[in-house]
């Protein structure tokens, strides 16, 4: 597998603050690489010193094998970056705007034309290419951020939140192209404190808080490294206190809670809780109006090490 | 590429309606609004100035000063005889270029005239010049009372200054070369202003306002240049950290980004320049020379703006504020809402006048229109340059930065 970018035991300081603590990271051509982390992670602060955006204390980073240099122009023509924040001119058209972007990696304006027109068709602003910015949605803005960034084509994306204060139907469109780019060959770092877009995305995720990278794999082995299996929840009005002693005692069950007649049970990882309360309420005869079971999430994970949620406007 | 950015740029600074105002419709309405306050001084029927008639009492002064002051007055005035209907003294030829009409008399006479009001006041020539007038708070004479006493404040100084030359000279302290009367009186010539060859004209008092205007406006492009800059810099707006990432040298960026503004600001201040002589303010007939003059100031607006937004940290509307202001600062040293603080500022900071680009600006106009030697005008087209090279360095050294301590 061919490594895109690789950093080594990069630290980047803001005074006192260490934005980017003595981090290591490596990602594949062809993987959509998520970043996530809550907000103030540094995971903006790790994307610009990639860049060369940001001078940073120590460490190496290269991207295509090389290393990666402010006036490194070879390697920048193959990176498109999305930033957070639209960065589009207001007084330009969203065709203007596109075209701008492009034209600066892409002199030749037949080539141009083409790739802004596949551009625009990717985003789906073809009925609004002669609008300017300010006429737009929030979400179709960030489709003309999106546009601006990856017209050219770029080898390597960086996408930094860019489904930030985005409507259903734009954040669609958004993930599903960015899984298109995927197809097409490009590589993408993905940078997100939603957690079910890097699980729906992402190829491979490193969770990352105050300035380093706390886990990486795929959603499934961070999740399984889990101590706490499902969540089941169970709504019944006849369970008394032997009952709930003899649920507890149940070999697969970590915890429970019953309230308001709804029972929340904890169970343990790598267990098959589920099919053990469904068995035991069958058993015992004891009707349910409704049962359900979660798997354990990203932010399980992300609260287990740290000790907080991974982010509070989900 | 250089072709696509300055394409790109060019056409968002026309489509920005705001900014299209403030960088074409702002410079012409200040001019306009400028003309319109002093269209009366430029009207060929009011704008004719009168000279001041002065009765001149030698008395017991030496023959030397009577001398000196005969000199002065062959300079500024020329002779006058009394009214015989007790009206102000008058002359036999057109005084088109003379300040003064005026006529020696005894003390007594001269007190005569003044309380007829057939002169303006009475000047007695000594060790000291003084000047004696009534009614001088009254407004269509205080501008006669201004003009005698600039003028007679210029005579003493000159005066001062060539007896200690010549105290100097009589001493042996300093030894005149070949040339020296001719300096001397081209010291004097160029001090009093009132020189030379038919290129003097008391308009030139009242065009330093726009003197001072379009020094002004030259430099106005500063906080045009400071915007530019921050579409440059990638720690301003995520906008111009896009354009940052772009396989594009910064200094090539850098003379994209800013060719619409040195093409837009130049046209507009060639604009400026003709409309002032579609509104009848005349600056003279050297107009390749002002032009020069003009654009340089321009290029060093562009530049100096360049220099603040690339060297100064800190938020894009400071600076622009900053862009704004500073012109507007420079342009009041420069007499342009008071030319008295021209004055001040020539007399008190003489300094300042000397690096104050408006200024700069302004006296190469005003010494176009009055002199008509170039010396003084190459003089200042240098120190314009200096400043332009110095605002380019700043620049450069501004915008050599490869990467950012924060965004």
């Amino acid at each position: 597998m061919q490594t895109e970018v690789r950093v080594r035991n990069l630290v980047k300081r803001y005074k006192d603050l260490v934005a980017v603590d003595h981090l290591d990271l490596e990602i594949q051509k062809g993987e959509i690489y998520g970043l996530l982390g809550p907000n103030g992670s540094g995971k903006t602060t790790l994307i610009n010193c990639i860049l060369s955006l940001l001078r940073y204390e120590k460490g190496e980073v290269e991207i295509f094998g090389e290393p990666m240099r402010p006036d490194a122009h070879h390697l920048k023509q193959n990176i498109g970056v999305v930033s957070q924040e639209p960065a589009v001119y207001d007084e330009l058209s969203v065709y203007e705007n596109i075209d701008y972007f492009c034209g600066l990696y892409v002199p030749d304006k037949a080539v141009r034309r083409k790739l802004v027109e596949e551009v625009i068709e990717f985003v789906q602003l073809d009925e609004f290419r002669k609008f300017r910015p300010k006429k737009l949605s929030g979400g179709l803005l960030r489709r003309l951020n999106l546009a601006c960034g990856i017209a050219h084509k770029p080898r390597l994306i960086f996408l930094d939140e860019p489904t930030v204060a985005v409507d259903p139907q734009s954040r669609n469109r958004i993930l599903e192209g960015i899984l298109q780019l995927r197809d097409e060959g490009s590589t993408i770092v993905y940078t997100t404190h939603y957690m079910e877009e890097v699980e729906f995305l992402c190829d491979r995720i490193s969770i990352m808080d105050r300035g380093k990278i706390l886990i990486t794999g795929t959603s499934d082995e961070i999740k399984a490294i889990s101590r706490s299996g499902e969540t089941v929840r169970v709504e019944t009005f006849d369970l008394d206190e032997s009952h709930l002693k003899a649920i507890e005692a149940l070999p697969t069950v970590e915890s429970l809670e019953y309230e308001q007649a709804e029972l929340v049970l904890k169970m343990k990882a790598k267990t098959n809780g589920l099919l053990d309360i469904l068995n035991y309420f069958e058993h015992h005869n004891i009707p349910m109006t409704k049962i359900s079971s979660k798997q354990p999430t990203l932010n399980d994970v992300f609260l287990e090490i740290t000790g907080k949620e991974l982010r509070d406007d989900v | 590429m250089f072709r696509h950015i300055t394409k790109y740029k060019t056409l968002a600074l026309v489509k920005d309606h705001s900014s299209l105002f403030w960088t074409l419709f702002f410079p012409l309405v200040l001019v306009t609004v400028f003309h319109l306050a002093m269209s009366g001084m430029f009207s060929s029927d009011t704008y004719r100035f009168d000279p001041v008639t002065v009765a001149v009492v030698t008395g017991d002064a030496k023959q030397e000063e009577i001398k000196a002051f005969d000199t002065f007055l062959d300079y500024v005035g020329v002779p006058g005889t009394p009214d015989e209907n007790d009206g102000p003294l008058k002359v036999d030829t057109d005084p088109q270029n003379a300040y003064i009409i005026y006529i020696k008399a005894e003390p007594e006479e001269a007190r005569v005239l003044l309380d007829k009001n057939q002169v303006y006041a009475f000047v007695e020539v000594g060790e000291t010049v003084t000047m004696t007038a009534k009614n001088i708070l009254n407004s269509s004479n205080s501008l006669n009372g201004s003009v005698l006493r600039s003028l007679l404040e210029r005579y003493t100084q000159i005066k001062n200054t060539m007896n200690s030359i010549e105290n100097l000279v009589t001493s042996g302290a300093i030894r005149p070369g070949r040339d020296f009367e001719e300096r001397i009186r081209k010291a004097f010539e160029s001090d009093t202003g009132l020189h030379e060859e038919d290129q003097g004209t008391k308009k030139g008092d009242v065009l330093i306002y726009f003197f001072a205007l379009l020094g002004y406006l030259s430099i106005f492009p500063m906080a045009g240049s400071i915007s530019s800059v921050a579409e440059l810099e990638a720690n301003q707006s995520s906008r111009a950290a896009r354009s940052w990432l772009a396989p594009y040298p910064m200094w090539k960026r850098f003379f994209a980004e800013i060719t619409p503004n040195v093409v837009l600001y130049s046209i507009l201040i060639v604009i400026i320049y003709y409309y002032l002589g579609v509104l009848g303010v005349d600056l003279g007939p050297r107009t390749g020379y002002i032009l020069v003059l003009l654009l340089l100031g321009t290029l060093t607006g562009i530049f100096m703006g360049t220099a603040v937004g690339s060297l100064f940290k800190g938020s894009t509307g400071i600076k622009t504020a900053l862009g704004i202001g500073l012109p507007l600062v420079l342009g009041f040293f420069s007499g342009m809402m008071a030319s008295e603080i021209r004055k001040l500022v020539k007399n008190s900071i003489p300094f300042l006048q000397k690096i104050n680009p408006v200024s700069l600006v302004a006296e190469g106009l005003y010494s176009l229109y009055n002199y008509s030697t170039l010396d003084r005008y190459f003089d200042i087209v240098i120190r314009l340059s200096i400043f332009l090279v110095i605002a380019i360095v700043l620049t450069i050294i501004g915008l050599r930065r490869s990467n950012y301590e924060s965004i």
